[in-house]
């Protein structure tokens, strides 16, 4: 017997930057234990630093295990994070740039 | 002279009374309890794996640094003087100047203590405004 499309089962598909935004949000909330907040409450391009979210230097290494253990993305410099961590839209952009460069390297 | 006695920890408030560098990510102590600590016997568990992270990352190339977090710890039972707590604790993950250490101790083979430690290199510690080599 076929199966029946959940909701979202097709939102991969069509919207996967958006997916992979609302992803990174969920993780951040999980892990820097933002308990009163949902996905939505965070802009794509806020500032997660200073101005921003708060975000500090624990975070930023919390960030950094994220980004190892869900994505299998090694942060090894600074410059790195200084480029990439300042939004929600910049660390989507990110992650997508270096799960696209491990698949190029695969092939 | 081992690193023990270079940290700036010293009597009364060094907490890790011994330590054996396992590898590059874990290193083994032992914090024993007296009725001598300056701290209540949980305090100076709590202490003494923070301590031991130190000497992880900073044995080698000893640089200012200060305890930045805890997080889940856990004390299962009330730690009192004569307890000799065996710990074990691992680097997790260092980035920018900050490192993340998971620690557990012992007693008696049963564990009674856990958490997770943050130590930060002091970039700022002077009260100036350089922020050179920190990462954001």
């Amino acid at each position: 017997m076929g199966g029946v499309a959940g909701p979202g089962k097709y939102v991969r598909m069509t919207q996967p930057m958006d997916d992979l935004r609302k992803k990174l949000k969920e993780l951040l909330i999980d892990r820097l234990k933002f308990e009163d907040m949902t996905p939505d409450d965070i802009k794509d391009d806020d500032p997660l630093f200073a101005g921003g979210l708060g975000l500090d230097s624990i975070d930023a290494l919390e960030i950094v295990v994220m980004l190892e253990t869900e994505f299998g993305i090694k942060v090894k410099n600074e410059s790195a994070a200084r480029d990439n961590f300042h939004s929600i839209s910049s660390l989507a952009d990110f992650v997508r740039h270096r799960l696209a460069d491990e698949r190029r390297a695969q092939v | 002279m081992s690193w023990l006695a270079s940290l700036p920890h010293q009597i009364p408030f060094r907490a890790a009374s011994a330590a054996t560098r396992v590898d590059d990510k874990t290193i083994e102590g032992v914090c024993v309890c007296t009725a001598n600590d300056l701290m209540p016997s949980g305090v100076m568990a709590v202490e003494a794996m923070a301590q031991l992270g130190g000497g992880l990352a900073f044995a080698d190339s000893p640089a200012p640094a200060f305890l930045s977090g805890i997080d889940r710890c856990e004390i299962d039972r009330a730690i009192v003087t004569g307890d000799v707590i065996r710990f074990v604790v691992t680097l997790d993950a260092d980035f920018g100047g900050t490192f993340r250490f998971t620690g557990r101790g012992l007693v008696d083979g049963v564990e009674v203590i856990r958490g997770r430690f943050y130590l930060a290199k002091a970039f700022h510690l002077r009260g100036t405004e350089d922020t050179e080599g920190s990462p954001l």
